[in-house]
């Protein structure tokens, strides 16, 4: 039911953007339409995440696009509302929920002969949490046009709905949501948090020769507030009794990352490989490594398969068990999860993709419309290793995502 | 041969700046310098403004993979971005 409404929202939305964009005759108008389904089987916390989104860019004059867009998560599944681990008795089962996110979207850009300036805004709404973004960027070209330096500034203003505690509350007495009911109204069981986010990012990328480019990525991020799920308790005692997840308030996150491309003449592909570094205030060091390989197979078609490797440690603050005698005062005395993506883990992401593009001779439009025409289909399969979370002891089943995807692009 | 006693648990002082941040900005800026010296004429990059040679790939097909990973690990941040040039003059 839920599938097969976001796909019928997906191409009805792909369809009136397409109707919308009769153009003027000197503008150039872009469209998008995607959709994403990401798929993970488990015999009890299933998820299924539909992505359909759409984008519009026009550009009345040379010098000016500007943009709309929006998206969607329909989200359905099951999961495990409290955390525990092996050592206390307490069996959790999952529970079912669904909800719908929407975004949208919009901005401009500004582009010069060697610079250029953009800004965008995002308004995101589901049940439970209200975002709102605002990104600025700007950048240039150097060296006839071999170096480009880019640097962007972004700034979420989040609200995520609680239980209705007071400051006076202990982290060991504030309870977890039950359901998104009464969330962003006068419910006197409720609250609305802040989440502040500033991400801060510097890209430099280098032409080296008529083959060969480079890009090196800095990003610097601020978090402050809430940062915890509100639904998900945590076994705190040998009893068995669960509170709602306590993390700390602030965490800055820095990540530095490098690509080469590296385009083979002969036989029409492009290579490209990368790694990324990434380090946070909660003592968590990650590291990914990635390569991509597309080729032409003919003029029109193009073949992409791609893999990635990533590893992180835990969060100072984490524990499977947090009933097993940790000291008071220490970091797992004071902060407690269930958030598996805080615990080591590695994952391996294989995909691919086929990419068929046409283009009108000069002149002339495609089917008497179009400038460009795209359409792509792609699969990737993410599988995941965590290394010490588990339900009560188990190791969860839910660890293989398998994502679909299809896009259409046209150009007028 | 290992070391005991008052010298070997001697500590020096730390650094202002770690050393491998040290030796990543020396690189960065080695790189930088040299960047200019890059001689790429606007005659021969139409490779690099190929599509499969743009670091950002096909945009709304990269956020859709960022987004599911950014749910499913900790690390954030150093995403591809456009880049690269588009060739024109």
């Amino acid at each position: 039911m839920q599938l097969s409404r976001a796909v019928g929202l997906s191409v009805s939305l792909g369809l009136s953007v397409l109707a919308l964009a009769r153009p003027a005759s000197a503008q150039i108008v872009d469209v998008d339409a995607r959709t994403t389904v990401l798929f993970e089987p488990s015999s009890t916390s299933h998820l299924t995440v539909i992505t359909p989104g759409a984008d519009l860019t026009v550009q009345p004059v040379d010098f000016l696009g500007l943009h709309l867009g929006y998206e969607a998560d329909v989200v359905t599944g099951a999961t495990e509302a409290v955390k525990s681990g092996p050592i206390a008795d307490v069996v959790t089962t999952a529970t079912a929920f669904d909800d719908t996110r929407h975004v949208f979207k919009g901005g401009f850009t500004f582009e010069r002969s060697t610079t250029r300036v953009s800004a965008n805004y995002s308004y995101g709404t589901e049940h439970d949490y209200r975002s709102q973004a605002i990104s600025v960027s700007a950048g240039s070209e150097f060296f006839q046009k071999n170096t480009e330096i880019e640097i962007s500034y972004a700034r979420g203003f989040d609200k995520v709905c609680t239980t209705a505690y007071t400051g006076a509350t202990g982290p060991s007495a504030r309870t977890r949501l039950d359901s998104s009911e009464g969330c962003f109204t006068e419910a006197a069981d409720r609250a609305k948090r802040d989440i502040d986010v500033d991400v801060f990012q510097a890209a430099w990328t280098q032409a080296w020769t008529p083959v060969l480019s480079t890009q090196l990525v800095l990003t610097g991020s601020l978090q402050h507030g809430f940062l915890e799920n509100p639904y998900r308790g945590v076994v705190i005692t040998p009893a068995g009794l669960d509170a709602l997840e306590n993390q700390p308030d602030n965490r800055a996150r820095g990540a530095a990352a490098v690509r080469v491309n590296y385009y083979i003449k002969p036989i029409n592909a492009a290579a490209t490989v990368g790694a990324r570094l990434y380090r946070d205030t909660w003592d968590i060091l990650g590291q990914t490594y990635e390569a991509q390989f597309e080729q032409y197979v003919g003029p029109a078609i193009r073949v992409l398969a791609h893999g990635r490797y990533y590893t992180q440690t835990g969060a100072l603050f984490w524990s499977n068990d947090y009933t097993g005698g940790e000291p008071l005062n220490g970091p797992r005395g004071q902060y407690w999860t269930g958030d598996r993506e805080l615990s080591p883990l590695s994952s391996v992401m294989l995909g691919g993709r086929v990419l068929v593009g046409l283009q009108g001779a000069p002149g002339t439009r495609l089917l008497g419309a179009f400038l460009r025409l795209q359409a792509s289909g792609g699969f990737d399969l993410l599988k995941t290793n965590l290394r010490d979370f588990t339900w009560g002891g188990v190791n969860p089943d839910d660890t293989t995502s398998m994502i679909v995807s299809a896009a259409l692009h046209a150009e007028f | 041969m290992i070391e005991h006693g008052p010298r070997s648990s001697r500590r020096s002082e730390p650094p202002l700046l770690p050393r491998p941040l040290v030796l990543l900005s020396l690189i960065v800026l080695g790189a930088l310098a040299s960047s200019a010296c890059a001689t790429v004429r606007p005659e021969q990059r139409a490779v690099l403004a190929d599509p499969t040679m743009r670091f950002e790939g096909e945009p709304g097909e990269k956020a859709a993979r960022e987004h599911v990973l950014e749910n499913r690990e900790s690390s954030f941040g150093g995403g591809s971005v456009r880049g690269g040039g588009c060739g024109c003059n």
